[in-house]
């Protein structure tokens, strides 16, 4: 208890300081997350469309203009988004022919359509495909209006359902009936819905605890190198143990915030247990790092280099895929462990035999 | 005294400023290969990515099972057709098994996922009840499962086309009053036509690649992972020389009237002087691997491009640097300002992708000033370029600069 109460001392002034450094990983990532999510709907890729005369083609601009990705611009002739795609002005561009819906009626499916794309579209396949169905869908109507038709003239010798009747048949009939869905689950796990690459909250607030432990943590450099240190030979407690006690107070405080974020910002798919061991074990490695930093500047140096470390290996992870023995080597960058809700065992069990030695050879030499 | 004095004086702490930064560089000589390696290995890798996504022919097939429990012949030959052809999924490669199989070849990373045809799949779907697909991904691919549910979703996209016109065609059959067996084996009929339409949808395109010929698509990659690379060694060296100057050193400084403008001005050269060797080899090397024609005044204008825009992003890091109350505050904005500069370079994303309300950024912001023009003389093959925003964004900063250091260094005396 007196060293606890040794530690509260010795923050004095530092105090309010240290709070707001645990407080930061919250606010951050609610910041980043919202900004993502205000910012990223308005992200729109630019495609141009040419609608030569007579191509009756409003129902596929419709359905373009629907996509909420797609910046549209119609055109009425092809030299002018041309030359704009060629500037990179556009991503893709596509042309409906005037005797566009000529070619649909008379059941023609080889290049109806002109694209044009550049070495920089990043998403001409996805809109390329978007369009396809739509054309698809617009065949689609041609054919089954033709075979309702043909259908009526056969059976009841009539002819009286114009292309538009059909149509609306089909709408109702969609309205009312349930279509195929996709149901999406990685094997062993329950979810339900299709994955989305939206942002993971974990993973900003992974890399603010990371980054923000280091600047609560920054005292353990300070008095490591002051004269605090020699103090200590003349106590019953020893400094590393004192250092040791002032690591788990801190620890459980910020247990306590990370409960706080828990229930602000994470769903249920995440596993609170998972989110502490986390915060164990970059809590060790960072105390360790200010133990052996030789002043606060070096240490924040140490802080950034690391950072941008994990952050690049990350990225690194997610596009390589290990060779099938390495597989594990990824369970030891602890951020990717976190986002990906696995427990971190192995490093667990690595602070823990860090810390023993750590403790064990002080004995040893007071000894 | 006299003012030629003052400015040798000034000139001189300059120098002994360089000086000094470049001994403490040399010290780090440990961590400074460390800090030119690492955003190279980043961008190559981040090149690879991208380079991968771009050009359609990806060399590795996705592997996707097919498992139908379904005893329906329509989704029998929908399925078989499915695996047949490959025409509608680029890049992956679809085969039909028992679902024991899908799941062993998962634990054993045979296949990315599998997609399951439910029993009674195309009865549900006939009769307008709920039927789903079911997709299971790989957990160890999860990167690739995203590939694949995107190419389910266009698979889905264009079985609910052809149901709904089935249905529709069910219903009118009814109306007409045709025999049940006539009508089932007219809707089986249309359904595998559907289909098999469906699957050759890509020839409803007749696709054109524009380009400016100029450079490859890789070289476009090339440029702007250099432009971000270079960006981050500035800021990288830019913290390896920071320090924490103590009050006393600072005071016996301010006594001998050596001013604060002459450190920052020492940092900028020092920094320049450490980083355009280095920025030189990296260019010239990629110039000649991508075999990027450029005449000599090309090539002089890509360079003082590059010097341009160090030179202001020293000065901005300097800017805050002076500013800033405190070193973590000071580490955490500069981060900031090149996490800024990287984003609305342009560089991670073109421009044009941008929302409009961000579009003004780009006009007056020295970032995509700098790199836009990099690319038009590298890629394009442009011989002219636009420094106006550049030479007044450094003017600014520097006058800042003054203007800072000046009351800086008049707040303690």
């Amino acid at each position: 208890m007196k060293v606890i109460l040794a530690r509260w001392l010795l923050l004095k002034g530092k105090r309010f300081k240290l709070l707001i450094s645990m407080l930061l990983p919250l606010i951050v990532t609610i910041v980043i997350t919202s900004i993502y999510h205000y910012t990223s709907d308005d992200f729109r890729v630019p495609v141009a469309v040419v609608v030569e005369e007579d191509a009756e083609v409003t129902s596929i601009i419709e359905g373009l203009k629907d996509a909420d990705y797609i910046k549209l611009d119609v055109y009425d002739d092809i030299n002018e988004p041309l030359r704009n795609l060629e500037q990179y002005q556009y991503d893709s561009l596509f042309v409906f022919d005037a005797d566009f819906n000529e070619k649909l009626q008379n059941n023609e499916r080889r290049n109806i359509i002109e694209s044009y794309y550049t070495d920089r579209s990043f998403t001409y396949d996805a809109v390329k495909e978007l369009i396809a169905s739509l054309v698809q869908e617009e065949v689609g109507q041609y054919r089954l209006s033709q075979q309702v038709q043909t259908l009526q003239e056969d059976w009841l010798g009539e002819n009286n359902l114009s292309f538009n009747d059909i149509v609306d048949t089909k709408k109702e009939i969609e309205e009312e009936t349930n279509l195929v869905n996709q149901k999406f689950n990685f094997q062993g796990q329950v979810m339900e819905e299709s994955p989305e690459s939206s942002l993971n909250p974990l993973l900003i607030y992974g890399y603010a605890v990371l980054i923000f432990a280091f600047f609560t943590f920054d005292f353990v450099t300070r008095e490591t190198n002051s004269e605090t240190k020699h103090r200590f030979l003349y106590l019953s407690v020893s400094y590393k143990t004192f250092m040791l006690v002032s690591f788990l107070s801190l620890t459980i405080l910020m247990y306590g915030f990370d409960i706080i974020s828990y229930f602000i910002l994470m769903d249920s798919k995440t596993n609170l247990l998972i989110l502490l061991t986390y915060r164990l074990v970059i809590n060790a490695f960072v105390f360790f790092t200010a133990f052996l930093s030789r002043n606060i500047l070096s240490l924040y140096v140490n802080a950034l280099l690391i950072f941008i470390l994990l952050l690049v290996t990350q990225f690194l992870l997610s596009i390589i895929r290990l060779p099938n023995g390495l597989t594990w080597l990824a369970s030891f960058h602890p951020v990717e462990e976190l986002v990906s809700n696995q427990h971190n065992i192995y490093l667990v069990a690595l602070v823990l035999i860090i810390f023993f030695i750590w403790l064990r050879r002080d004995n040893l030499v007071r000894s | 005294m006299r003012k030629d004095v003052l400015a040798m004086k000034f000139m001189k702490d300059t120098g002994v400023f360089i000086a000094n930064d470049i001994k403490r560089l040399k010290r780090k000589w440990l961590s400074l290969p460390l800090l030119f390696i690492l955003p190279i290995l980043f961008i190559v890798s981040l090149i690879f990515l991208l380079s991968n996504l771009v050009s359609e022919e990806t060399d590795v097939d996705i592997a996707i099972g097919l498992v139908n429990l379904d005893e329906n012949d329509m989704t029998k030959t929908l399925v078989d057709s499915l695996s047949e052809e490959t025409d509608l999924t680029k890049g992956l490669s679809m085969e039909s098994m028992s679902i024991e199989d899908a799941e062993e070849k998962i634990e054993h990373d045979k296949v990315s996922a599998f997609i399951v045809f439910p029993a009674n799949f195309a009865e549900n779907m006939m009769a307008g009840k709920k039927s789903d697909l079911e997709v299971t991904g790989n957990p160890k691919r999860q990167f690739e499962s995203y590939v694949i549910s995107s190419a389910v979703d266009t698979l889905i996209r264009h079985i609910r086309n052809s149901q709904s016109n089935i249905l529709t065609l069910n219903h009118y059959a009814k109306d007409f009053g045709m025999s049940d067996e006539e009508r089932h084996d007219l809707i089986f009929k249309e359904f595998v036509n559907q289909f098999i339409q469906v699957l050759s949808s890509d020839t409803l395109m007749d696709e054109d690649e524009k380009s400016q010929n100029f450079t490859s698509g890789n070289a476009y990659l090339v440029v702007n992972g250099l432009f971000i690379v270079f960006t981050v060694w500035v800021y990288m060296l830019y913290v390896l020389l920071m320090k924490d100057t103590p009050s006393g050193i600072q005071d016996r400084m301010k006594m001998l009237k050596v001013s604060l403008l002459s450190e920052g001005l020492g940092r900028l050269i020092s920094i320049f002087i450490a980083i355009i060797i280095p920025i030189l080899l990296v260019l010239g090397l990629s110039i000649y691997m991508l075999d990027i024609p450029l005449t000599l005044d090309n090539i002089l204008r890509v360079i003082s491009l590059l010097i341009l825009h160090i030179l202001i992003t020293v000065v901005l890091l300097n800017l805050v640097d002076w500013l800033s109350l405190s070193v973590r505050i000071s580490l955490i904005t500069q981060s900031l300002v090149i996490l800024f500069i990287v984003v609305f370079s342009g560089s991670l994303l073109p421009r044009i992708y941008f929302p409009t309300y961000l579009d003004k950024i780009f006009d007056y912001f020295y970032g995509y000033q700098s790199l836009n023009w990099l690319e038009e003389i590298m890629l394009n093959g442009r011989f002219t370029m636009e420094i106006d925003v550049l030479m007044v964004t450094l003017v600014i900063v520097i006058i800042l600069m003054i203007i800072i250091s000046y009351i800086k260094g008049r707040r303690f005396t």
